[in-house]
């Protein structure tokens, strides 16, 4: 199998500074540089690569956003792109354009509740108005936009609500995240319980069955299976992370709470210094190697039920979960067995 | 007696590239579209922010396009009663 999507963050810059987010704050501001964005554009084409998506921080901040579109456009890859919204009127005309336009796959875009009030408590006071200009925006010129809600103990109980709003705005859809666990967010209250999670997945599932628009639950879901398979272990996605690299994990770079002075096993390969394809030669390595170790862990009676929930899995397996014992109480924590390192 | 034009807090509006605008009523999800001399009108009253007439913005519009002060007179008074049927704005008796 090759990959069909590539996945660029394209900055670590952000102009919003919401409670949920998972990228650590202490990690020096990048922007990927354009020219490796091209090179890699590029060699993709080999890999067979047809979906290109840009993804941050904010990747509207990125100082040659329209560039790269016009880039990916020029090479024949169809796009897509994660926004909060509030940047989103300045590329408007360029999504306009009929050449543009007709390789844009969705405009994904960041709300956290069906009204001010739920969404504002978690990104910032004035930005749910700042999102619905944005997605007005979209509809008139007929941009194919979907909501992208993290859900939080704030809009728990909103999931319909805010399907619902989906609906009533023209939307395509909408793709619901589970929020990770940082520090941050088990401190403040905002993360759901592990049969919480449960229950989102179980109303998210009925939704999707209910509504006409396309409702759907990101990468992060329980697996019965311990051999779970997201779209980047299954190498239908590659991502690449702000610093240039190539990373097994579309979640885990400068995830917060990590250590940043731990090697990064996650990271496969820096992409200025290694072509995509030897890099893609790597990854293949790395995913095996994960699994074989995975598989002898089953065997041993090592996996525990947090190893269900997939990115948290992976995470705790790369080390970047180590901080979870400094919350005992975290209904998270009892779930996790005491780790071994990988071979 | 004075009228005063106020637009409603819920309803949200998106300046366009060419010139045209979408305004979006958040209590009831529609969408509404502007030409370039609606969008005009309503960034006037949002900017006055309730101390617009209709007076004013004849005048204004006079002003801005190639219009005559009856056709000016005309279309306002159909704007304002399209806006206030959809709940897009009040108007206010300013005694």
């Amino acid at each position: 199998m090759t990959a069909r999507r590539l996945a660029f963050e394209l900055t670590n810059r952000c102009n919003l500074a919401c409670r949920h987010c998972m990228r650590g704050t202490a990690q020096p501001r990048h922007d990927l540089p354009f020219a490796l964005i091209c090179r890699v554009l590029d060699q993709a084409q080999r890999l067979g690569v047809s979906l290109v998506s840009f993804t941050g921080g904010e990747p509207l901040l990125h100082p040659q956003f329209e560039d790269l579109i016009r880039a990916t456009v020029e090479r024949g890859y169809t796009f897509s792109f994660v926004t909060n919204g509030h940047l989103l009127s300045r590329v408007l005309p360029l999504l306009s354009e009929s050449a543009v336009k007709e390789k844009l796959i969705q405009v994904a875009v960041s709300l956290d509740g069906p009204d001010a009030e739920t969404h504002d408590a978690v990104r910032g006071p004035g930005s749910f108005r700042k999102v619905m200009a944005a997605i007005a925006g979209c509809h008139a010129r007929g941009l194919p936009t979907r909501l992208k809600p993290t859900v939080n103990r704030k809009n728990l109980g909103r999931l319909e609500e805010m399907a619902l709003l989906a609906a009533h705005l023209g939307l395509t859809g909408l793709d619901f995240s589970h929020m990770h666990p940082t520090p941050d967010n088990l401190r403040d209250g905002l993360m759901l319980a592990p049969a919480e999670w449960r229950q989102v997945e179980t109303a998210v599932a009925r939704l999707a069955g209910e509504l006409k628009i396309a409702v759907g639950l990101c990468a992060g879901v329980y697996d019965p299976s311990p051999f779970y398979l997201c779209a980047n272990l299954s190498m239908i996605d590659l991502y690449v992370d702000v610093r240039g690299n190539l990373c097994l994990c579309c979640m885990l770079p400068a995830i917060r709470g990590a250590d940043p002075d731990q090697p990064e096993p996650d990271v496969i390969a820096n992409l200025a210094e290694v072509d995509l394809v030897e890099a893609h030669v790597r990854l293949v390595d790395r995913i095996a190697e994960f699994h074989r170790h995975r598989l002898r862990r089953l065997a041993a009676g090592e996996l525990s039920e947090l190893e269900h929930f997939q990115c948290l899995a992976c995470a705790r397996y790369f080390g970047k979960l180590e901080w979870l014992k400094d919350f005992p109480d975290s209904p998270w924590s009892g779930l996790v067995l005491p780790r071994k390192e990988p071979p | 007696m004075d009228q005063k034009i106020k637009a409603q807090e819920a309803v949200v509006f998106t300046d366009l590239d060419d010139g045209s605008a979408v305004l979006l009523h958040l209590d009831n999800k529609f969408y509404y579209s502007l030409n370039e001399s609606g969008s005009f009108m309503w960034q006037l009253i949002e900017k006055n922010d309730g101390a617009m007439s209709k007076e004013k913005l004849v005048e204004a519009l006079c002003e801005q396009f190639d219009v005559s002060p009856d056709q000016a007179q005309s279309d306002v008074s159909e704007f304002i009663e399209d806006l206030t049927r959809e709940g897009l704005i009040s108007v206010k008796s300013d005694s």
